[in-house]
C-alpha cells in the first residue's frame, strides 16, 4: 500500500466508529478501501437526496413504458412527466439563465424522442440516457457561445466539502475553495457539482459520465486532494 | 478557464418547473422532424419534406462524390452482405447521435449459425444470363450481360448466384431477419408473404447488377391479397426501405401438381403434430405411473376353490402329497383323488400294481384337476384326478372353504378401493390432457378445412417485382392484428431459472410475424388468445419453445412463470425445427 499523501478527515462519530479510515490514501481503491469509503459516504453528513436509483422492478416497468413509447411517440408523456423536473434542475445547474435552460429542457426530450428507437435497455436507470442527452445539449450551448458555463453553489455544501477535506476551520477558506472550484478543469468540476452541489451518488455519477463507480470514487478523491493542497497552500503560503 | 460563480441562487419553485412542461410541444416538434406532421399542410410543401429533399440531394452529391473519389464510378447499388452487423458502430447502442432522427438499428442476425437458412447456389453465364427456379419454387430471370465488377466493369464468365427463401415465422427466426420497420420514426410490425436473399460473386468476389438492368423475381408463396408491397433491406440504415408494389401471377394448372405434392409431403397427420405426440407421451406416462403404483398394492390372495364331493361310482385315490411342493392344495390336504371320465382306457390294473414312483401336476383344467404320474420300470400310467372330499371330510372342508371366501371377499373389495383411489388421482389429470388432445383435433381439423378453403382460394401464386440490385428483399405489409390480451410472465426453464435470453418472440402462427420482446421478464406481454401463440427464444446456444397448448395456460391480466422446452441440441435444420415448433 502506497503512503497515504493525504488523509481524509470524516466527523467525529465516525472516526470514532471507523479507525480504519485512516489508512485510507488518495491513490488506491481497492477491494478493503472501498467498503471504507463507502462507510464514509454513508455517514457522510451530506444528505443524499437523488431520485435517480430505481429498483429492478421499476426499471423493468420503465422499460415496458419505453418500448410502448418506441412504437407510439405519443406514448412517450409519462416519461416527460416524471423526468422533466430532474432534466431542468440538472440543466439550471450548469447555466444562469432560467428560459434558456427551459429551451434546452425541452431540446432535450425532443432528441430523447427522435433517438429512442435506438433505445435498448442496458439495466441501467433511463434517466442517466436523458442526463448524458442533456450534458450533450448543455455543452453544445457552450461551444456555440449562447451561454456562459455557470456554477452554482450552495453555501452548505460548500461547508461541507470544506469539512471533508480538512477538520481546520478557517473562513477564508471558502472563499479560495469557491474560486479554485471556478477555475477547475471541466471533468473534475462536473465530477464534484454531481457529488457535492447535485448530492449524486457514484452508481449515479458513473452511470451520467460513463465510467465505473470506482473510478468516479479515485477522481474525486484525486480532485479533492488537488483541493486540499490549494487550501492549505493559501493559508500556509511559506 | 474561469466561470461565473453563484452562492445560494434562488431556485424555481417545482409548481414553476412543472408549470412550464409542454409535451404536445416537444411531441408536435418531434412530428415535424421525423416528417409526420403538418396535418394542415400538405407535407410535399412543407418545410419538413424541402429540407429532407435537400438533405437527400446532398446526400446523393456526396455520395457521387465518394464513389468516383474511391471506386472510380462504382455502380450506386452496392450487395447486401449478411456481416453488416458485424461493421462497428452499426450495433444497437444507447449513443446519443448528433442527427436529428437515428433509425432504427437492426440487423441480419441468425440466432443460431449452424441452424441459420442455407443458400442455394446457382451458376450462370454472365454474357447470357438466364433463369433458375428454387427448390420452393420462386423464379429468378437475369438477362443478359447484368453483372459489373466493383469498379463497374461489365463481367463475362461464369457467375455463382446465391439464394435463399424466408417463407415462414421459423425461416426469419432463424435467419434472424429483422420484423419490424421504422417508417418516419414510427415502427410497425410486418406481416410477410415471404422474403428472399440473392447474392452474386465471381471468383468469391461480390458482383453488382449494372445499373437499367433489372432481375426478375417470382416469389412462390400461398399469400395472394393485394395489401403486400416489396421492401428492400437497407444494411447501411439498418432499416427497411419502400421499393413498390408487386404483381400477383396465378399458376398455371401445369405448375399445380407439383407443389400440391410438396405441400401433401410438409403437412403433418394429427397425430405427428408436436402438441398431440406431446399430449400423447404426457398420457401413457400418466397411465404407467398410475398402472405401477396399482401392482405396487399388496397382491390379493387366491380365491378359495370349492370343495367337491365324491362321487361314490368312481374310482379314488388317496395320495400323500408334499405341501410345501403345492401350496395350493393345502385346503386340499384331506382329500382323496377321484379318477376323471377323461380316463377313457382306465383299469383296475392301477390299482393292482405297487408304483415305484408317483408324481402329481397340474392337469389341463388348471385348478380343478391333475395329472397323476405313475411309473413302475418302463411301464407308466397317466391319470387326470380330480381333488374331492369324502363324508364328513367334506362337510368341514365346505366349512373351512365358507371362511377363507370370506376373508378373500374382504381383502378383494379392499383391493378395489385402494385401486379405484388410486386411479381416481390420475382421472382429472388424464381426462384434462384428453380434453386438450379433442380440442387440438377440432382445431386442426378446422385449420386443416380452413388450408384446404385457402389452396382453393388462392393456391399458389408468384409474386412478381424486380431487383436493380442484391440484397434482402420482401413482401410485407403492416401487422394490423388485433392483440387484446396482455399479460405478465417470467420465462423459465425446467429448474425454474429464469433464461437468459436477450430476445423473445412471440410467434402467432395464424399470422407470417414475429413480434420480439427483450428480456425474460415480459411485464406486458401482448398476444390474441383466440390464435395459436407460441414463444420462441435462444440462450447459450440453446434454443427453447412455449407450445400453443402450454401457451393457453397464459390467459388475459395473468402473471406467471411459464416453462419453456429445451429442444433437442442435435436439431439440425430448419426442417427439424420446424417440426419442433409444429410450424
Amino acid at each position: 500500500m502506497q503512503c497515504p499523501s493525504w488523509q481524509l478527515s470524516f466527523p467525529e462519530d465516525l472516526k470514532k466508529s471507523e479507525p480504519a479510515v485512516s489508512f485510507l490514501c488518495s491513490g488506491i481503491i481497492g477491494s478493503d478501501t472501498e467498503d471504507i469509503m463507502q462507510s464514509a459516504i454513508i455517514h457522510s453528513p451530506m444528505e443524499l437526496v437523488s431520485k435517480y436509483h430505481a429498483s429492478a422492478q421499476d426499471m423493468q416497468t420503465e422499460w415496458e413504458e419505453i418500448q410502448a413509447a418506441q412504437i407510439n411517440p405519443a406514448l412517450f408523456e409519462v416519461l416527460y412527466d416524471r423526468y422533466y423536473e430532474r432534466i431542468f434542475s440538472f440543466i439550471y445547474q450548469r447555466l444562469d439563465d432560467k428560459e434558456l435552460a427551459f429551451d434546452i429542457s425541452s431540446q432535450v426530450f425532443l432528441k430523447a424522442m427522435q433517438n429512442l428507437p435506438a433505445y435498448r435497455f442496458k439495466g441501467v436507470p433511463f434517466a442517466s440516457w436523458l442526463f448524458r442527452i442533456a450534458k450533450s445539449e448543455v455543452y453544445q450551448v457552450f461551444r456555440e457561445q449562447k451561454a456562459e458555463r455557470t456554477v452554482n453553489i450552495e453555501k452548505v455544501s460548500l461547508k461541507g466539502m470544506v469539512e471533508e477535506m480538512t477538520e481546520d476551520f478557517y473562513e477564508p477558506y471558502y472563499d479560495i475553495l469557491k474560486d479554485s472550484i471556478a477555475e477547475l478543469p471541466e471533468d473534475d468540476l462536473q465530477i464534484v457539482e454531481m457529488r457535492f452541489f447535485e448530492k449524486r451518488s457514484f452508481k449515479e455519477i458513473g452511470e451520467i459520465l460513463e465510467i465505473t463507480e470506482n473510478h468516479a470514487k479515485v477522481k474525486l478523491y484525486r480532485i479533492l486532494d488537488k483541493l486540499k493542497k490549494i487550501l492549505l497552500k493559501k493559508k500556509n503560503p511559506i | 478557464m474561469k466561470r461565473k460563480v453563484n452562492i445560494n441562487r434562488e431556485k424555481p419553485s417545482a409548481e414553476e418547473i412543472r408549470g412550464r412542461r409542454d409535451f404536445n410541444s416537444v411531441l408536435q416538434q418531434y412530428q415535424r422532424s421525423a416528417g409526420t406532421g403538418g396535418a394542415s399542410k400538405s407535407f410535399f410543401r412543407s418545410t419538413g419534406f424541402l429540407v429532407s429533399v435537400f438533405a437527400v440531394a446532398l446526400a446523393s452529391v456526396s455520395v457521387w462524390a465518394y464513389l468516383n473519389y474511391n471506386t472510380n464510378n462504382l455502380p450506386d447499388l452496392l450487395p447486401a452482405s449478411k456481416h453488416i452487423s458485424e461493421t462497428p458502430g452499426s450495433g444497437p447502442d444507447n449513443a446519443v447521435a448528433s442527427v436529428a432522427v437515428v433509425p432504427v438499428k437492426m440487423h441480419v442476425a441468425p440466432p443460431l449459425q449452424k441452424l441459420d437458412i442455407p443458400y442455394q447456389n446457382y451458376k450462370m453465364d454472365a454474357a447470357k444470363g438466364g433463369e433458375f427456379k428454387s427448390k420452393n419454387g420462386s423464379r429468378i430471370r437475369i438477362p443478359k450481360n447484368a453483372f459489373a465488377d466493383s469498379k463497374g466493369a461489365p463481367l463475362q464468365g461464369e457467375v455463382e448466384l446465391r439464394f435463399r427463401e424466408f417463407k415462414d415465422p421459423v425461416d426469419f427466426f432463424l435467419g434472424g431477419i429483422p420484423m419490424s420497420y421504422d417508417s418516419a420514426g414510427v415502427r410497425h410490425q410486418f406481416e410477410s408473404a415471404g422474403m428472399i436473399e440473392l447474392l452474386g460473386y465471381k471468383d468469391l468476389k461480390p458482383v453488382y447488377i449494372i445499373p437499367g438492368k433489372k432481375v426478375e423475381v417470382e416469389l412462390d408463396t400461398r399469400y395472394s391479397g393485394p395489401s403486400y408491397s416489396v421492401y428492400k433491406f437497407d444494411t447501411a440504415s439498418c432499416n427497411w426501405t419502400f421499393i413498390g408494389k408487386d404483381k400477383v401471377r396465378h399458376l398455371d394448372k401445369n405448375e399445380l401438381p407439383e407443389k400440391a405434392e410438396k405441400s401433401k409431403n410438409t403437412s403433418l397427420a394429427f397425430e405427428n403434430l408436436p402438441e398431440v405426440k406431446n399430449i400423447d407421451q404426457k398420457l401413457d406416462a400418466l397411465k404407467h405411473e398410475c398402472e405401477t403404483k396399482v401392482s405396487q398394492l399388496p397382491a390379493l390372495p387366491a380365491e378359495p376353490r370349492e370343495p367337491q364331493k365324491a362321487n361314490s361310482s368312481r374310482k379314488r385315490f388317496d395320495i400323500d402329497i408334499d405341501l410345501t411342493e403345492f401350496p395350493e392344495m393345502k385346503e386340499f390336504k384331506s382329500a382323496v383323488f377321484e379318477v376323471g371320465t377323461e380316463n377313457k382306457n382306465f383299469t383296475n390294473e392301477a390299482f393292482n400294481t405297487i408304483w415305484d414312483d408317483a408324481q402329481i401336476k397340474e392337469g389341463p383344467r388348471k385348478g380343478v384337476n391333475y395329472w397323476l404320474h405313475l411309473k413302475k420300470g418302463i411301464q407308466t400310467m397317466d391319470i387326470v384326478a380330480y381333488p374331492v372330499f369324502e363324508g364328513k371330510k367334506y362337510t368341514e372342508a365346505m366349512k373351512t372353504y365358507k371362511a377363507e371366501q370370506d376373508k378373500y371377499n374382504t381383502a378383494r373389495n379392499q383391493r378395489l378401493a385402494a385401486e379405484k383411489q388410486i386411479r381416481s388421482g390420475y382421472e382429472p389429470k388424464v381426462q384434462e390432457l384428453e380434453k386438450n388432445r379433442l380440442e387440438l383435433e377440432k382445431a386442426w381439423k378446422s385449420q386443416s378445412r380452413m388450408k384446404n378453403d385457402n389452396e382453393q382460394k388462392t393456391a399458389h401464386v408468384l409474386r412478381a417485382f424486380e431487383l436493380s440490385g442484391f440484397g434482402i428483399f420482401s413482401c410485407d405489409m403492416p401487422d394490423i392484428a388485433i392483440r387484446e390480451a396482455m399479460a405478465s410472465i417470467r420465462l423459465k426453464d425446467k429448474s425454474g431459472k429464469l433464461i437468459p435470453c436477450n430476445t423473445v418472440f412471440l410467434v402467432d402462427a395464424s399470422r407470417n410475424s414475429l413480434y420480439t420482446y427483450y428480456q425474460p421478464v415480459i411485464s406486458a406481454l401482448r398476444f390474441n388468445p383466440s390464435s395459436r401463440n407460441m414463444l420462441w427464444t435462444v440462450a447459450d446456444g440453446k434454443l427453447y419453445l412455449v407450445r400453443p397448448e402450454d401457451f393457453k395456460r397464459i390467459t388475459n391480466h395473468s402473471d406467471s412463470d411459464v416453462e419453456m422446452t429445451e429442444a433437442d441440441q442435435n436439431i439440425k435444420d430448419a426442417d427439424a425445427v420446424k417440426a419442433f415448433m409444429g410450424i
